[in-house]
């Protein structure tokens, strides 16, 4: 069966290669870095014709007549510039369009289009549901300890939602924060925080590109049955060596890019990134009221190599490591508990992309992901608790994108991921949990994006499974569709099926390093959902975009860790069951050029799940915690002349959904007489989960910067003050029963989040 | 024109989404209409004659003053009475539904405490039997609950513990000060004490989903009042020392599920200098799942589900236990 799906998939492409005709190809690059651009617009001027470039910055129109075009092409952050090209009958080799930063130039040298030309971007493409976001809009963003944060970024788009201001985890429209693929440079990334979520772990200095499908993804990609991002590193400068360094509040950062040495074509890039609290928290530690302060740190690095091996083939090798340590020593001075604490990330990537004759690129990678954690907990020389967590993600990965037929762009491709975890927590009387398992999960998928006509296109789009644990096939049916109503307004209608053989453990968002993921292992049906996208898209004017969508996702066979397991020997007895959906309405209006960029948006919506039969909601369905109805953004940024720019973002959420306690008893245990409770013992009865809601949320932060020299070289101060009127959000309310002689009995306080904190940091570009 | 209809759209957009943000934002997901429930604890020791029971009503007003006499049920009728021989020979005596029931336990409310009921006629309760409580008024109480009561095992403890002391029960006139007298005394820096247990279940695999365990409870017999801390820097006279009362717990629980034989029981478990007495329980499946859950949900910030229940028509547990115990004295070392 498999291999029957394979050859109808070749077959398809051999078919659509007996139309091939003469098209033009190449990438769009930066001037100043020779860095490929991902997403540029590039048409044709005074034709219906154009593409976007694909994440390797490379495009291709097809079926052009023999002559001379005008290429117009456009990337946000970019001046947008027209190139002459000469189609001819020959072979044409790749071409390469140069783009200008805008930050170059501060004379707003924007491009204007003609009416019928505004923004190619997302007319080019029937993909819905996709924000893009380049590094310099990332990195103008207002931030939480003056480090930008890539996952932040993206909790300030509407439809993004943080359980806590506390948590760079991502809940999109309505699924869970393990329903997101994140891949870096196409390398799947696990639990990708620092610090306990309050950072994420991708350094922003090594960030180019951004992407999120917030739903209605195409079938190129899967494993996931919510969403995707997709983080681009950069490839470094192909032209000279420069680097910036960072010193902030909470981390210094650095980074280095340049052409590589001894003449061989190519570039690298090198970025670090590293706290510098735990020099800090030693001297405190020294002063007997702050003895007991833990010992923390974390660092992260990426590098990254490209050698241009001939202008048609590029190879990449890439990392990234990272890793957080916490040590503690707790309790009574003579007979202290010590508790070390890790977790972090490595990925190593390898990717072969090439130009195959004159309408096929090829991508070829092998992609390693490990994720570990762990905990140990000593009592002088007694192991009271060791855990560790190896997560392992090993994937073998081909793509093939065919430009040759006239309306229809193909791409198809394999992968094949090793999936091998082990888990082990004991002391040194028994082993509470010890898995160690492997699994392989092969996926093979084919879309076309097919033209029909001038104001139409569609992506159909299947992507098949096989799962070993279990033999497991299933089919992933894909369809994008979009019509041009007229120039500047546009319908997309996308939706399919997502599914997901993976899943976590998770004991709380608050605690998500010891998150464990888990293969299927055949036990349990894999989660997937059905989703549909609705979307119109209307351009105002140039520069400006306002999107209206609506969604409808419905989530089957969930699964969700079962707190109560007590042991089990598969994922039947560690999960329960259930089912979900989500809907909403969302608008997005955004200002890509000029000196005032940003966006505002709203998103208004619902989300819902149960788990019959089981405890959670004693079976009933529930709003989870990251359920909420509204939330409005704002984000700009104003560049008041060469040497300020100044940054704004503002959010409303409606409060997060929290369990009250409805009433309390007096409680009893075995061979305990209740007088050993001087203050009596109660337990709360809690209502229906997330009964209540918390007060609405809402933060203003600010940023300004400061361009200038120092010793010669580009500086920048960065002054930010996180939020600015000093509105706490509640992180959560807490019960506390402990004395039933008080009056009340339960004494009802709220946890809160951070008050105004001004921050500052500052970098230098050499 | 065009473009002051462009601009007026857009502000009529986000005035439209402030407005549903204003009208809806404050409704609460749903507001619970809460009807409180039936609450009953009763614990049963094997080979142990009958043991008392209590029920009261979920104090709905989390905001009130807790009151013994507005909460506990009066007159209700409980009963208990021996199913079948669950962990051995399954041979039967009584099947529900068929009153009157043989060997059945009837009890009366104590009049000096509302909702607490004591045997009218205690019989020795036996050990691997399945027994059934029922509680009701005949109006809105009806509640039932069954559970499997454990075999008897055996407790052992590494060489530093006395084996003529396992088990050994003081007098109830044996003063505090008096223990350790009776009792060996240890500190944080002699040798970690293990302890070892005989199966109380004859065949592990008896049940379908292994639930069954083992509590480990570490009391303190000094009166909260008189209880001084282990930590050789606490000073009695430093205001930074003073302990709340609320602060004071007098319980270490420990869990073990059913496949662990064996448990150290470290120093750190002791806080507080004095008489302790250790116990080691052998749980009936629900008990242990109670208890469980009552440790398990503590997390202030996370997921707050009902403590795992198997009173039918309430909440609270009825549980079987074989209890095996030792006692000891902690000093505290010197600075």
């Amino acid at each position: 069966m498999k291999k029957r799906l394979i050859a109808v998939g070749m077959i398809i492409l051999f078919i659509t290669a007996a139309f091939a005709q003469q098209n033009i190809r190449g990438f769009v690059i930066d001037a100043t870095s020779g860095e490929p651009l991902p997403v540029a617009n590039v048409s044709v001027k005074g034709q219906p014709r154009g593409a976007s470039t694909n994440l390797d910055g490379f495009f291709a129109i097809p079926h052009l007549e023999v002559g001379e075009i005008t290429l117009q092409v456009s990337y946000i952050g970019y001046q947008s510039t027209e190139v002459v090209v000469q189609v001819t009958d020959g072979a044409m080799d790749p071409i390469k369009i140069e783009l200008l930063p805008e930050s170059v130039s501060l004379n707003e040298v924007v491009f204007e289009f003609d009416s019928d030309d505004t923004d190619n971007e997302k007319r080019q493409s029937a993909r819905v549901s996709t924000i893009p976001v380049d590094a310099n809009t990332l990195r103008a963003m207002p931030s939480l300890g003056a480090e930008v944060d890539v996952l932040r970024a993206l909790q300030a788009m509407p439809g993004v939602k943080a359980s806590s201001e506390l948590s760079s985890a991502l809940y999109v429209r309505g699924g869970s924060s393990d329903m997101t693929l994140i891949q870096m440079d196409q390398s799947t990334v696990y639990n990708p925080s620092h610090l306990f979520g309050i950072f994420s772990t991708f350094n922003a200095d090594a960030v180019k590109h951004l992407e999120l499908m917030k739903g209605g993804f195409p079938a190129e990609y899967g494993g996931r049955s919510g969403s995707v991002l997709e983080v681009v590193t950069n490839d470094g400068n192909r032209r000279e060596t420069e680097g910036v360094v960072s010193v902030g509040i909470v981390a210094a950062r650095g980074a280095v890019e340049g052409p590589l040495p001894g003449g061989i074509k190519g570039s690298y890039a090198v970025s670090g990134r590293r706290t510098y609290m735990d020099p800090i928290l030693s001297a405190l530690r020294k002063n007997e009221n702050f003895s007991d302060l833990p010992d923390y740190f974390f660092y992260d690095g990426n590098g990254k190599v490209n050698i241009d091996i001939s202008p048609k083939t590029t190879l990449t090798l890439g990392g990234y490591m990272g890793l957080d340590k916490l040590d503690a020593e707790v309790g009574p001075s003579d007979s202290k508990v010590t508790i070390g604490t890790y977790w972090g990330n490595q990925t190593l990537t390898s990717r072969l992309r090439h130009v195959i004759g004159s309408n096929s690129f090829l991508t070829f990678g092998v992609a390693y992901s490990r994720y570990r954690s762990g905990f140990e907990l000593y009592n002088e020389d007694v192991l009271l608790n060791n855990f560790k967590n190896r997560f392992r993600d090993t994937a073998i990965r081909t793509d093939y994108e065919y430009y040759g037929a006239a309306n229809h762009q193909i791409k198809t491709g394999i992968e094949a991921r090793r999936y091998s975890v082990e888990v082990r927590q004991y002391n040194e009387d028994i082993d509470y949990v010890n898995i160690d398992t492997t699994t392989w999960n092969v996926a093979h998928y084919i879309q076309d994006r097919w033209k029909i006509g001038s104001n139409f296109e569609m992506i159909p789009g299947l992507r098949w499974y096989w799962h070993q644990d279990g033999d497991m096939v299933r089919f992933d049916p894909r369809l994008a569709m979009m019509y041009h109503y007229d120039e500047r307004t546009r319908f997309k209608l996308a939706g399919g099926r997502y599914h997901q053989f993976i899943d976590v453990m998770t004991a709380g968002d608050a605690a998500s390093f010891f998150d464990i993921w888990v293969p299927n292992d055949g036990s349990l049906d894999p989660v997937y959902a059905d989703q549909i996208v609705f979307g119109v898209e209307h351009d105002p004017a140039p520069g400006l975009e306002l999107t209206f969508e609506t969604y409808y996702n419905k989530y089957n066979d969930l699964n969700t860790f079962n707190m109560l397991i007590e042991r089990g020997t598969d994922m039947a007895s560690a999960f329960v069951k259930g089912e979900g959906y989500a809907y909403g309405f969302e608008w997005l209006l955004r200002k890509k050029t000029g000196r005032l960029q940003g966006w505002l948006g709203y998103s208004l919506s619902w989300t819902e799940r149960q788990f019959p039969d089981t405890y959670i909601n004693n079976g009933n369905p529930y709003y989870p915690k990251w359920d909420r109805r509204h939330d409005f953004v704002a984000v700009s940024n104003y560049q008041i002349n060469k040497k300020w720019d100044f940054s704004t973002s503002w959010r409303y959420n409606t409060g997060q959904g929290y369990t009250e306690a409805v009433g309390y008893y007096v409680n009893r245990f075995p061979h305990v007489d209740n007088d050993f409770f001087p203050n009596g013992n109660s337990a709360l009865v809690y209502g229906d989960k997330n009964n209540y809601r918390l007060p609405a949320d809402h933060r203003l932060d600010l940023t300004a910067s400061y361009k200038h020299k120092f010793l010669k070289k580009d500086a920048k101060l960065i002054l930010s003050v996180y939020n600015v009127y000093s509105r706490r959000a509640i992180w959560f309310r807490n019960f506390d029963n402990s004395n039933l002689t008080t009056d009340p009995v339960v004494e009802v306080s709220d946890v809160k989040l951070l008050p105004i904190v001004p921050l500052v940091s500052y970098e230098v570009r050499f | 024109m065009k473009k002051l209809n462009k601009i007026t759209s857009i502000v009529t957009l986000i005035a439209l989404s402030l407005l549903f943000i204003m009208g809806c934002d404050n409704t609460p997901t749903e507001v619970e209409d809460y009807e409180p429930e039936a609450v009953l604890f009763s614990f049963q020791e094997a080979l142990e004659p009958t043991a008392d029971v209590y029920l009261q009503w979920v104090n709905k007003n989390i905001y009130s003053q807790y009151s013994e006499t507005e909460t506990g049920i009066s007159d209700a009728t409980v009963i208990l009475y021996p199913l079948f021989d669950d962990l051995h020979d399954g041979a039967y005596i009584n099947e529900p539904g068929n009153p009157p029931y043989a060997e059945m336990i009837t009890f009366s409310e104590d009049p000096a405490f509302p909702g607490h009921y004591l045997p009218d006629n205690p019989d020795t309760i036996r050990t691997g039997w399945r027994y059934r409580i029922e509680a009701s008024d005949g109006e809105s109480l009806s509640l039932w609950a069954e559970t499997t009561m454990p075999d008897t095992f055996t407790l052992a403890l590494s060489d530093q513990y006395p084996d003529t002391l396992i088990g050994y029960e003081p007098s109830d006139t044996l003063e505090i000060e008096e223990y350790a007298d009776v009792f060996p005394t240890y500190n944080r820096n002699d040798p970690v004490l293990r302890s070892w247990w005989s199966d109380a279940w004859p065949d592990p695999s008896y049940f379908a989903e292994p639930e069954v365990g083992y509590l480990l409870n570490i009391i303190a017999l000094t009166d909260t009042v008189d209880l001084v801390p282990l930590d050789p820097s606490w000073d009695p006279d430093d205001p930074d020392d003073v302990i709340d009362p609320e602060d004071k717990g007098r319980l270490g629980w420990t869990f073990a599920p059913d496949y662990m034989a064996t448990i150290e029981i470290v120093w750190i478990y002791f806080d507080w200098a004095g008489p302790h007495r250790v116990d080691v329980i052998a749980s009936s499946k629900e008990l242990y799942r109670y208890m469980i859950t009552n440790l398990m949900f503590g997390d202030p910030s996370g997921d707050k589900p009902r403590y795992d229940s198997n009173i039918n028509g309430g909440m609270g547990v009825f549980g079987g236990t074989v209890k095996k115990s030792f006692y000891l004295n902690m000093e505290a070392l010197e600075e």
